[in-house]
């Protein structure tokens, strides 16, 4: 009972498979298994859907191409043309959180133990994959403009002294994006999942009661139904502004100064 | 063929059409523009703009002191750099959406 109206258990990580190397625990999870579906139905899907090749698409086949079209049009306003050649890192990370975020609504799913699980809602995950965004922007920065990438730290039309003051706050607002970039998922992915739970939970509490509290327990399902709907729409809104940043900080790799 | 010499006897017509159609569109993304960010969404994600800031100069800071022992310099500074950093990411934000809705067609505000 308590643990049927807990509304932090969902987020528990299951050992599936134990593996300890060097004595890390790097036991596959269910966390990993969730994000191995993804990456699975990500790459099959889109390849199942792309088979024909077709000039006139069909279906699915227009589906992949809408996907296609709209990360391209997001690299294109936000980082210009030649933010195109990170077309495939921002697709990928793109589907692959959007999958998760969906994979994450549902309430029971054929894994170990039967209930559903996002992944993108541990700040683990969504912080890796913010810190990996930004040793891409600094790395590609780096290799194109060699030290000049680092003149974003100094920025013009500034009295060289201020620049004690001024340099450690640029560094700092630097290193906050990966910090803003996760959380910002996470605590999204998060806060929703628990709101659901905890009004799915009333549900249950109030059924318990007697014939009344069933009658009131419409008005928590009404809310589970909505936010539910909600919980969709921040499902994709999330991934897409995951993206969308991924795209505003490489152009800052492409284009330094540019502030 | 361009489109004055169009043998079409009803291009009077079609440009009539597509000039319509031109300022219609015009009218939905201006409108589009507008709601484009809800409040809630706009508010959530300056917060979070400036916790970030303030978040990192704090850990920044208390690394220092770690390492160096100057503790508390190290996180007194950090955390006032910190934010000062959460108001420039903010400050930043509110530039790149106020942009984002100029490119829109609304004009300069």
């Amino acid at each position: 009972m308590a643990d049927a109206t807990n509304p932090i258990k969902q987020f528990e990580i299951h050992p599936i498979a134990d593996l300890t190397i060097g004595g890390l625990n790097l036991s596959f999870t269910n966390s990993s298994y969730f994000m191995v579906v993804s990456v699975i139905l990500v790459s099959g899907l889109l390849s199942l859907a792309m088979t024909k090749r077709a000039l006139v698409p069909g279906r699915s086949q227009s589906v992949a191409e809408m996907l296609y079209e709209f990360v391209a049009g997001m690299i294109r306003s936000t980082a210009g043309d030649d933010g195109l050649k990170f077309f495939p890192f921002v697709f990928t990370l793109f589907a692959f959180i959007l999958m998760g975020n969906m994979l994450g609504m549902m309430p029971y799913f054929p894994a170990p133990e039967f209930h559903g699980f996002t992944f993108t809602s541990h700040i683990i995950v969504t912080f890796a994959l913010a810190v990996l965004v930004m040793l891409v922007v600094v790395g590609y920065g780096v290799m194109k403009n060699g030290l000049k990438f680092f003149s974003i730290f100094f920025p013009s039309g500034v009295p060289p002294v201020l620049y004690i003051l001024v340099t450690p706050i640029e560094i700092i607002s630097f290193l906050s994006r990966p910090v803003t970039l996760g959380g910002r998922l996470f605590a999204n992915m998060l806060a929703g999942h628990i709101l659901l739970k905890v009004f799915a939970g009333f549900i249950v509490m109030l059924g318990s009661v007697g014939a009344l509290g069933v009658l009131g327990a419409v008005a928590p399902l009404v809310m589970v139904v909505a936010l539910t709907a909600l919980e969709f729409l921040v499902a994709f809104l999330q991934a897409y502004v995951f993206a969308v940043l991924t795209c505003i900080y490489l152009s800052d790799a492409l284009h330094p100064g540019h502030h | 063929m361009s489109r004055q010499d169009d043998p079409n006897p009803h291009h009077a017509d079609r440009d009539d059409f597509e000039r319509r159609l031109d300022a219609k569109l015009e009218e939905r993304r201006a409108r589009e523009a507008k709601q484009q960010a809800s409040g809630w969404s706009q508010g959530l994600r300056y917060g979070s703009e400036f916790l970030g800031g303030v978040i990192t100069g704090t850990v920044l800071g208390f690394f220092v002191d770690w390492l160096s022992g100057w503790s508390p310099w190290g996180l007194m500074a950090g955390v006032i750099l910190g934010f000062a950093a959460g108001t420039l990411n903010m400050v930043r934000a509110v530039n790149e959406m106020n942009r984002n809705s100029d490119a829109s067609g609304d004009g300069p505000v």
